[in-house]
């Protein structure tokens, strides 16, 4: 003993697992494996159905977030891609977008070449449809783009080529270039015609005549222009 | 008993990999064997294909891994816990734990075998927590062991000053002298540098020995 480390003696702690053991313990780890798999393969159903489901909403989502997008927005492609599926529904959305946008930029105060290409693309949108409400809520508007122009601080009355004409007609009625008119600098009161442009004119409920808005300012085709004049 | 194939009369903790392949269980004649299922020492690369195969669920990986270990994690759990059936739940509660943590772990071969030593400690810790919290308090020492079963061939009084060690010292000293592991192995599982290692085992050393020759031990 007086030779012997007492700490040898600890060795008696020393056991094994014999064989019932080794079994119970393997067969349990089996049982958790096959329970850890099949969670794990839960797992994987959840996350592709997810992914799934993600890629499902991300489409109409992306619709939805752009609907609002006015030209120049990083959206706003989105929305004409996804406007020919819409249109298959509302057949009018089209024109009712085209008409937002150029509300959506006057209010905005965009640049008045990009307020006159929307317009022109509008009236393009009008010309193809039979929508005389819109006609006359585009033309509304217009009238606003113009009064606010002509009370616009900076508005010096000798204005460059670009917003001293901003009214330009999609089209002429007769495809044939015309005169410019005088542009309006006033209040944009109507002025009465006889109608000689279907596309342009609105019979007023209230006294029965028709009016024009005065658009017909200027033939030089604006930037990136769609008119089809050409033919 | 085994023989230790010490580097100093003081410390019984070696360093060198010939060290402790002198004292590893699983080279021994009697010991290292599980069942009727003899475990031949791995290598480092059986080591790393069955981390592989942890990693993988692979069946026979664990069997592989738990013939290589679970004598050690068993003696160690015993020695802590001093009862066979608790010892026994501890390596199997640690196995099960391995399962659900196998597909992060990111260690190689041998850190398989310090994560499982690591399960258990932390097992048996909480254990003898969970006992020494349920003991009523009486006028004799509290016994932080759990046992139900007689220890033959230790000397009480060995074993009521391994009682009287903190827990990690008690554990170090198990994992040395039960298991044989290296003093890098200790270190490991402990968290501690390898001269933390030797200091504390020295220290606990010294106190076991002068619990059973008193002051005669150098």
């Amino acid at each position: 003993m007086s030779n012997r480390d007492p700490l040898d003696q600890l060795a008696s702690f020393r056991i094994r697992a014999d064989e019932s053991t080794r079994a119970r313990d393997l067969e349990a780890i089996r049982t958790e494996l096959e329970r850890a798999s099949s969670g794990r393969a839960v797992v994987r159903r959840r996350w592709t159905l997810g992914v799934v489901v993600a890629l499902i909403l991300a489409g109409p989502a992306a619709a939805i977030a752009a609907d609002d997008a006015l030209p120049g927005d990083l959206l706003y492609p989105i929305k004409l891609v996804a406007e020919p599926i819409v249109q298959l529904f509302d057949t009018d959305v089209v024109v009712e977008h085209r008409i937002e946008e150029v509300a959506g930029l006057v209010d905005r105060g965009s640049d008045d070449v990009v307020i006159q290409q929307s317009i022109d693309i509008a009236r393009d949108a009008l010309a193809e449809t039979d929508t005389p409400l819109m006609e006359r809520e585009l033309d509304r508007i217009v009238d606003r783009w113009v009064s606010d122009r002509a009370t616009r601080p900076d508005h010096t009355g000798d204005l460059s080529p670009t917003t001293t004409q901003p009214l330009r007609p999609a089209r002429t009625t007769d495809g044939s270039d015309r005169e410019p008119e005088p542009a309006p600098t006033d209040a944009p009161e109507s002025t009465t015609t006889t109608g000689d442009r279907p596309g342009m004119t609105e019979p007023r409920p209230s006294d029965g005549t028709t009016t024009t808005l005065p658009r017909d300012t200027d033939d030089r085709p604006p930037p990136g222009d769609r008119s089809r004049d050409t033919p | 008993m085994r023989g230790n194939g010490r580097s100093c009369s003081g410390c019984s903790i070696g360093s060198g990999s010939s060290e402790k392949e002198a004292v590893s269980p699983s080279t021994g004649s009697d010991q290292g064997t599980t069942g009727d299922h003899r475990v031949v020492s791995p290598s480092a690369h059986a080591l790393d294909a069955w981390v592989d195969g942890i990693r993988r669920g692979s069946n026979e990986a664990y069997r592989a891994v738990y013939d290589h270990t679970a004598s050690d994690l068993l003696s160690f759990a015993n020695g802590m816990l001093r009862n066979r059936s608790a010892a026994e739940d501890a390596v199997q509660q640690a196995f099960l734990e391995l399962v659900a943590a196998a597909p992060a772990f990111r260690g190689r071969g041998e850190a398989l075998r310090v994560w499982l030593f690591k399960s258990v400690r932390f097992r048996c810790i909480d254990q003898l927590r969970r006992a020494s919290a349920r003991e009523i308090p009486t006028d004799r020492v509290p016994d932080t062991g759990i046992t139900d079963e007689p220890v033959l061939d230790i000397d009480p009084r060995l074993l009521a000053a391994l009682d009287e060690l903190s827990e990690r010292q008690r554990s170090m000293v198990l994992m040395r002298h039960v298991v044989g592991m290296s003093g890098a192995e200790i270190a490991a599982v402990v968290g501690l540098n390898r001269a933390a290692v030797y200091a504390v085992v020295r220290r606990a050393e010294r106190k076991l020995r002068e619990s059973v020759v008193g002051e005669e031990t150098p």
